[in-house]
């Protein structure tokens, strides 16, 4: 007879909230349910009783880790109805404040990722190295999150010198290429928390949607950097990454490879910058009837926008997809037959947002 | 993407005229078969993004499903009859909680969904909680509220 125990919603991997009922024969997962919705704030709903300039502050409210995406995301739609073309500094600026961000989610995550294993001192390792980020994103836009960068024809801060930026970031490709990554992929203790748990088959993946790094770790293919190239990807040759294991050190080399991806696009970005306007001339430019889609790669994978106007200042409906809302519901397949101990290591795998999920 | 969308398209009863635009192709169907359209997707390796519900003043709701695969962006535009329509979760399971939410938050039954239980808000409130008007009329709505409350 399975018995049944509950993982949340105080979460022994996260520090938000969502609920795992699992049921368990010995030490084996048979089943999981998932709950979520402790937090929801509704944001879709605000957004359509908000202008499209507080919107943008709103949607930095998605998520603490990855504000800019939506923010660009959001910014996106709205430039795609009013056929806005944003100057090309401000793509570029886009891509590196995009990029720092994957690198501060990254590293957050393979800290959390560290500390599950048992892995203390990497842990401390990579949360140094994370300040190190905050410390460039603070520099750039004065926050050390929900940045208030991006603006509806642009953005609101220019990066006047890279030379603020490249030493931290040249330190980091350091830290990643000869201590991160050895350790990920080469260290016993690491190897033995990750190699074969959680598997996701590339079938699996496929047929659940799932995005980001927990479908590139499967084998698949995708990344909106890659397929619908936006703000300056297309200018600077990204290169995906992929494995085929599709188990939990699949996931963290994937990311740890990624990280190395995103210090060559900003080191590229900052050399090939060009100069001119960072923002269109208006800065409250009227958003026309029409309704429009955008895509963008967040650190977690796909965020989908969907907005639609009708000429007002205020939007008639603006709909929100979070890479963490289609990854998590693919959590049992991950569990079932797994070890219950490993359980808070597979969950913190998929690098899951409760508050991206529950917007 | 190897084949030819339109074609594609054609063999989907209640599927009209497809719209290309800067974000990809748009198809108008409000009668189309959610089912058929699901089971062919997904063997043209269409995957779906999500679906965005907009309430609709007769009491319908507006249901946009978003597929990719690669480059190829398709959005397909259905109405509710009744505010009931057929669950595709059968067929893709990435539509479980997409459904639930959409019932949760827009009141729409999705007929044949598994276990079409609340998602994110508790059961003991009603369904329903997003079925408001944005834009200028939702201002104007809310003005008037405010007015009466006041």
């Amino acid at each position: 007879m399975p018995y049944r125990i509950p993982i949340g919603p105080y979460h022994p991997a996260l520090e938000e909230p969502y609920k795992l009922q699992l049921s368990c024969t010995g030490e084996t997962v048979q089943a999981v349910e998932i709950e979520v919705g402790f937090t929801l704030r509704a944001i879709e709903l605000l957004a359509q009783r908000r202008n499209y300039v507080q919107d943008i502050v709103l949607v930095e409210h998605v998520c603490g880790i990855c504000s800019n995406v939506h923010a660009t995301a959001f910014a996106m739609a709205a430039e795609k109805i009013a056929g806005i073309q944003i100057p090309d500094r401000a793509r570029y600026i886009r891509t590196i404040m995009g990029e720092l961000e994957r690198l501060h989610s990254h590293l957050l995550w393979a800290g959390i990722g560290s500390e599950d294993i048992g892995f203390r001192s990497m842990f401390m390792e990579m949360y140094y190295v994370r300040e190190s980020i905050m410390d460039i994103l603070e520099v750039i836009s004065g926050n050390r999150v929900n940045y208030g960068m991006i603006a509806i024809g642009g953005v609101n801060r220019d990066i006047p010198d890279p030379k603020l930026i490249l030493p931290k970031v040249q330190e980091l490709r350091k830290v990643l290429e000869n201590m991160a990554i050895p350790i990920f992929t080469r260290n016993a203790t690491v190897k033995s928390r990750t190699v074969k748990i959680g598997p996701l088959s590339k079938q699996d993946a496929i047929k659940y949607g799932v995005v980001g790094p927990m479908a590139r770790a499967s084998g698949v293919n995708i990344d909106i950097r890659q397929d619908l190239p936006y703000a300056a990807y297309q200018d600077l040759d990204f290169k995906i990454v992929t494995s085929e294991d599709g188990d939990v050190q699949a996931r963290l080399v994937v990311r740890a490879l990624e990280m190395l991806e995103s210090v060559r696009l900003i080191e590229s970005a900052l050399a090939n910058m060009p100069s001119g306007p960072i923002r269109i001339d208006d800065p409250f430019p009227t958003i026309p009837a029409g309704e429009a889609t955008s895509r963008v790669e967040a650190p977690r994978g796909e965020a989908f926008y969907y907005v639609a106007s009708d000429g007002s200042d205020t939007p008639l409906r603006v709909k929100i997809r979070t890479p963490s809302y289609i990854n998590i519901p693919a959590i049992p397949l991950l569990c079932v037959g797994q070890n219950l101990a490993d359980m808070p290591l597979i969950q913190a795998s998929i690098d899951p947002c409760v508050s991206c999920t529950d917007r | 993407m190897t084949f030819d969308l339109e074609t594609k398209l054609s063999s989907l009863a209640g599927a009209y005229k497809l719209i290309h635009a800067q974000d990809g192709s748009w198809l108008d169907a409000p009668d189309l078969n959610v089912v058929e359209m699901a089971d062919l997707f997904l063997k043209i390796g269409l995957r779906l993004t999500t679906v965005t519900g907009i309430a609709l003043e007769d009491g319908e709701t507006q249901l946009i499903y978003h597929f990719m695969d690669g480059g190829t962006v398709l959005n397909v535009k259905v109405c509710t009859k009744k505010n009931v329509i057929a669950s595709i979760t059968s067929i893709m399971p990435s539509a479980d909680w997409i459904e639930r939410e959409i019932h949760d938050l827009y009141a729409v039954e999705f007929l044949g969904h598994p276990h079409l239980d609340r998602l994110v808000r508790p059961p003991e409130l009603p369904i329903g909680f997003f079925r408001e008007k944005g834009g200028e009329a939702g201002k104007q709505q809310r003005a008037q509220t405010q007015t009466k409350v006041s």
